[in-house]
């Protein structure tokens, strides 16, 4: 069997010498044993397994959305169980900060004049929802769900790329990819103690009725989905149907007497929890984008009242804009005196005059990111422009230089993957899941994407990303 | 008691239409190829109508045909579209998609293994669209495995699916689909049939009630009772009024009677419950009276235009709330 | 000054709706500069009323109707007393530099600062723009020396390049819609009097109000819209550039916002595919109580509602009966 090694960045299963890590051992010699054919005929069946349990996400912008399915690579990816405890203490500081970030910015703002986080900076950005000032959560907890992204640095330190704290998808992935590779590839666990990532959903429902509005005995909770065409429906009914809850559409649910109630076929029943899986700009047309037919008219309106609750709650974006991530390290400095845990990305920050300049003179070695774009849009990825490129988004960032933040291109891990009847190191990044309920969890799991051609930074699904099952060992008895 | 979404009952109860409207249609264009075929050199023209009564059995349903092909041609676009067609909204294909549809907008209410079979099923009427398939044979073979996998599915379903509210609004759907679709039958078919026929014609009428007794699974349970003894107005009596066959009328209704009370708790009387109980109390005591009657195939049509009124009261009912 | 303010909407639809919400800002402030008295809400068809404040401190009232409905009709009553405000001001404030509100300079930020700076950018309808630019330009506002020259200069030069007109504009309309119509009414000459100020970084707030006019019989009395620019040694100053005056105590304040968009009066969405009609209008009147009473309240006109769509409104039964099984047997 042909196994490549990484050249560039940090190899998961290979250290710099070429050796084996210590965690690769067992499982690069079961694969070892495994003959070309055999694999090829897992693979198939993986394939088959895929699109008869339709996992499968909906790709915009093609005809009547074609359903595809999220290409799955069977070579796991494994964090021991020391890494995974630097990881989830690092992810559990970062949730508490975010938090108590959320609550002061709805709240006092104490940290925008105390000039933790410039209040122009608060203030100008999308996801700050001003008719919210003043509305305090259950708990005040604002992101009940947070999928964090994470990278692997030149050295294999775990590196925060950026928060999740809208509607971070993708845990159904964690589930199912872990359901097909002890089906397809039992003997893979036989010499791990893998930690299971199946108590997700009973996690999920036990944070959801902890925010439960006050007084509410055996609180009904609802998943609020975009539809059927969304891109995650998958993911919702899979939730819906691991929670036991139901699954509504904005048109099932209506607002009366400020409370929120689902048509049901006995009637109207009052929703006290709803995990919504729709953007803010979309859940309430009366405060929101008055065009959205996804909504509900008066949601928002309920929530104020403390009547229902919204995981996460509307305006949590604040704290994962791109703006505000370079302040992060002081946020958390600020709010439970403590130093960072989790390193981030070094960044630039448009909005401060030197680094401005700073930006300027080196974008053609860094990464400009308008702070309020998503999904690779108003983006410059200097080291892969053209001189032309870069000169036409200079002018575009010199018109409003506070609106962009700058990084460099972070070399990041690679780990070997099945292409073509051989082992081939392609990149791969981590997308944990925290659950805020009584207290932080961290799902001891996550979403290993992977750039499934040679070479690519991409992990997207949308641009031909795979995913990995993640493994993290349980605490081995010494 | 908490309800169910009512979004969810509506999809259920079309998921069980969908799912029983396509085994119906395989059904049906299985025994209309035998008997086509039986037919062709002793009926020709019998033999070339059979498929042309089709889309009057199905109303709406559009299958573009040459009309000076020969019969043979015309089974094969018939078996074609009724089988793959997106464009015949009766095709076996389009109610797999749409039973599909709804089964993955109600996912979280059903099984795993349910889905995955009609999933599977779905699939694989998908991948038959690139086959050749330009036999009558091959098309019936086709459908002939399609329809098991069908089989497949409403086996998987009955099996696991909670006998909750949701059970019941399948049923509702499952048992009004099979009760129009057997009057739907009847309507097209009586009137040729209700004429005595001449001595030479007999084998010609026999092939024909069997076969329609056939179209709706019925043909064993009737020679169980009649043996031998087959005639126009028996078939008919035996589709309306038999308490035992599947989809006679009279089984439909009571098993949507009950279906309707387990989700009133037996307590109230909804319009629909109202609806049914005039329709049964009909079927249980003026079986002599109905019988008399001189054109049958508009009491069939009085019949289905109830049971879509009952369609009608249960949408008001539960489902737009 | 006493002011009685009647001010009555009316809803209706062409057909039936299934559900309205809406959310209201009509009660007049209480603050320094007038005193709410009275307010008297009257809806119907009857539902939950909640009153509650906005980001703003503007009072909000929300209802939401959820069975079949026609027409939605409110009555609202006030009755305020303007203080009256010193005739003659000098606003001699120096104009704001480029960094007064800019958090990235060296100067520490403070609260004043944080509450301004929403009021120092072009947002909504208030849209930057090459024309926006030219304007500015035009009326010539940097040669100004005061905040209050500024004002005068600012006031004279929009009277005299925009007519007021009614229908020209609507209210959606921006500030881009009003420059080239150049005509509006009182909503568009205060987005137009935002955008020049905050050009010349100067704080202001767009006011939704009511006007009380004397002489009635010629144009009624009316809801209103003018602004408050911020002069950092005499605070918020109301203007109204529709008039090109400073109000006096027939201005009845209803809301802060930084524009149009934060304050309607009334703001709200339906179900159904029914086309809206909104009449509204507006009495004042001096009241001639002597002594106000303080009460709040709220009360229901008799409207209908309908649990189902009455059958008269139903769809039409089907035709025949291969239509019906065509139609039925397939959802919809």
């Amino acid at each position: 069997m042909e196994w490549t090694h990484a050249r560039l960045g940090f190899d998961e299963a290979f250290d710099a010498d070429g050796q084996v890590r210590h965690a690769y051992r067992d499982l690069i010699a079961t694969l070892e044993k495994l003959p070309t054919e055999e694999l090829r005929r897992r693979e198939q069946l993986q394939r088959v397994s895929l699109i008869n349990q339709g996992i499968t996400f909906t790709v915009y912008g093609q005809e009547e959305g074609v359903e595809r399915i999220f290409p799955f690579d069977f070579v796991p990816r494994i964090v021991t169980a020391q890494e995974w405890q630097h990881v989830e203490r690092g992810l559990i500081q970062r949730v508490t900060a975010l938090n108590l970030f959320l609550t002061d910015i709805y709240g006092d703002q104490k940290c925008l004049r105390d000039n933790v986080v410039p209040y122009d900076l608060i203030f100008r950005c999308g996801e700050y929802c001003r008719p919210l000032v003043g509305t305090r959560p259950r708990h005040d907890i604002f992101t009940h769900i947070v999928g964090t992204d994470l990278l692997r640095d030149e050295v294999g330190n775990f590196t925060v790329l950026e928060d999740n704290c809208r509607c971070p998808s993708g845990v159904s992935y964690v589930v199912e990819n872990r359901n097909l590779l002890s089906r397809v590839f039992p003997e893979f666990f036989e010499d791990h103690a893998v930690r299971p990532v199946d108590p997700y959903p009973q996690l999920l429902r036990e944070a959801l009725t902890h925010a439960a509005p006050r007084g509410r005995q055996d609180p009904v909770v609802a998943i609020l989905t975009p539809g059927l065409h969304n891109s995650a429906y998958f993911e919702h009914s899979f939730l819906a149907r691991e929670m036991g809850v139901a699954l509504v559409e904005g048109r099932d649910l209506i607002v009366e007497d400020d409370q929120v109630f689902m048509r049901t076929t006995r009637g109207k029943q009052r929703v006290d929890v709803i995990y919504r899986r729709i953007d803010d700009d979309f859940i309430d047309p009366v405060v929101f984008d008055r065009k959205s037919v996804l909504g509900v008219p008066g949601l928002v309106h309920a929530y104020q009242l403390g009547n229902v609750t919204l995981a996460n709650a509307p305006g949590a974006g604040v704290a994962d804009n791109k703006a505000i991530y370079p302040y992060v390290p002081d946020i958390v400095r600020y709010y439970l005196d403590e130093d960072i845990i989790l390193p981030q990305v070094k960044t630039w920050v448009g909005n401060r005059p030197q680094e401005a300049d700073y930006i300027r003179q080196n974008m053609a070695n860094l990464v400009v990111k308008l702070t309020d774009g998503a999904g690779g849009y108003g983006m410059l990825v200097g080291p892969a422009a053209t001189k032309q490129e870069i000169a036409h988004f200079a002018e575009i960032f010199n018109a409003r230089p506070e609106h962009y933040i700058a990084q460099p291109l972070i070399e990041f891990s690679q780990h070997p993957t099945h292409i073509n009847d051989a082992f081939e190191p392609r990149r791969v990044d981590l997308r944990p899941f925290i659950l805020y309920g009584d207290t932080i969890k961290v799902l001891p799991g996550g979403l290993t994407r992977v750039a499934m051609e040679e070479g690519s930074y991409v992990v997207n699904s949308s641009q031909g990303g795979g995913s990995k099952d993640t493994w993290i060992l349980a605490e081995q008895p010494s | 008691m908490r309800g169910m979404l009512a979004r969810a009952a509506e999809n259920v109860y079309w998921l069980g239409r969908y799912l029983e409207r396509a085994g119906n249609v395989a059904r049906i264009l299985h025994v209309t190829e035998q008997l086509s075929v039986e037919l062709r050199g002793l009926a020709p023209g019998l033999a070339r109508s059979l498929w042309l009564d089709l889309p009057k059995i199905y109303p709406g349903a559009i299958v573009i045909i040459d009309p000076n092909a020969s019969t043979e041609d015309i089974a094969k676009q018939h078996l074609r579209s009724f089988l793959l067609a997106t464009d015949n909204e009766l095709s076996i294909a389009a109610s797999l998609r749409s039973a599909r549809e709804n089964a993955r907008v109600v996912r979280e209410n059903l099984t795993r293994e349910s889905f995955e079979q009609l999933n599977q099923t779905f699939h694989h009427i998908q991948d038959l669209t690139n086959k050749p398939l330009d036999t009558s044979m091959a098309l019936c073979d086709a459908i002939k495995k399609i329809q098991v996998e069908i089989f497949g599915v409403c086996g998987a379903v009955d099996r696991t699916f909670a006998r909750n509210e949701g059970w019941s609004f399948l049923n509702l759907g499952t048992m009004i689909e099979r009760a129009f679709r057997t009057l739907m039958l009847l309507q097209v078919k009586l009137p040729t049939l209700m004429n005595e026929p001449e001595a030479i014609e007999l084998p010609i009428y026999y092939a024909h009630l069997r076969s329609m007794l056939r179209s709706v699974a019925s043909w064993e349970n009737y020679r169980h009772i009649f043996g031998l003894d087959l005639d126009a107005l028996q078939v008919l009596r035996f589709l309306l009024f038999d308490r035992y066959t599947p989809s006679s009328i009279k089984a439909c209704v009571h098993a949507l009677q009950l279906n309707l009370n387990s989700l009133n708790d037996g307590e109230i009387m909804t319009a629909p419950s109202r609806m049914l109980g005039k329709l049964s109390a009909k079927l249980m005591y003026e079986e002599q009276e109905i019988m008399a009657e001189e054109h049958l195939d508009h009491t069939c049509r009085d019949l289905s235009t109830s049971l879509m009124e009952v369609h009608d009261s249960v949408s008001r009912l539960y489902f737009s709330v | 000054m006493l002011l009685e303010i009647e001010h009555h909407m009316c809803f209706t639809y062409d057909q039936f709706v299934r559900e309205s919400h809406m959310e209201l800002r009509i009660e007049p402030r209480s603050q320094t500069e007038q005193t709410l008295h009275e307010f008297h809400l009257a809806l119907g068809p009857p539902t939950r009323i909640t009153r509650h404040e906005d980001w703003m401190g503007n009072t909000v009232h929300w209802f939401s109707i959820t069975d079949y409905h026609k027409r939605i009709e409110l009555l609202i009553q006030s009755v305020v007393e303007v203080h009256p405000l010193p005739n003659v001001r000098v606003i001699d404030d120096p104009l704001p530099t480029e960094q007064a509100n800019d958090s990235s300079g060296q100067k520490a930020s403070t609260t004043d600062q944080m509450a301004l700076y929403d009021f120092t950018l072009l947002t909504g309808p208030v849209i930057d723009s090459e024309k926006l630019r030219a304007l500015h330009s035009e009326l010539n506002l940097s040669g100004c020396d005061t905040l209050g020259t500024l004002i005068t200069t600012l006031g004279e030069g929009l009277y005299s390049r925009f007519t007021y007109e009614q229908n020209v504009t609507n209210y959606a309309s921006t500030t881009e819609d009003f420059i080239k119509a150049g005509a509006g009414v009182c909503q568009d000459f205060a987005h137009i009097a935002l955008a020049m100020l905050r050009l010349s970084k100067v704080p202001c707030r767009y006011v939704s109000g009511y006007l009380h006019v004397e002489d009635q019989a010629n144009s009624p009395s009316q809801s209103h819209a003018w602004i408050e620019f911020y002069s950092p040694s005499q605070g918020w100053i109301a203007f109204d550039p529709t008039h090109n005056v400073h109000p006096n105590e027939f201005y009845a304040t209803v809301a802060y916002g930084r524009n149009y968009n934060d304050v309607p009066p009334n703001k709200g969405i339906y179900q159904g595919n029914a086309k809206e009609t909104l009449e509204a209008h507006v009495v004042t009147r001096p009241s001639a109580r002597q002594e106000p009473i303080r009460i709040r309240e709220e009360s229901y006109l008799d409207l209908p509602v309908y649990q189902e769509l009455p059958e008269s409104e139903r769809p039409m039964g089907r035709n025949t009966a291969g239509e019906a099984a065509a139609s039925q047997q397939q959802q919809q």
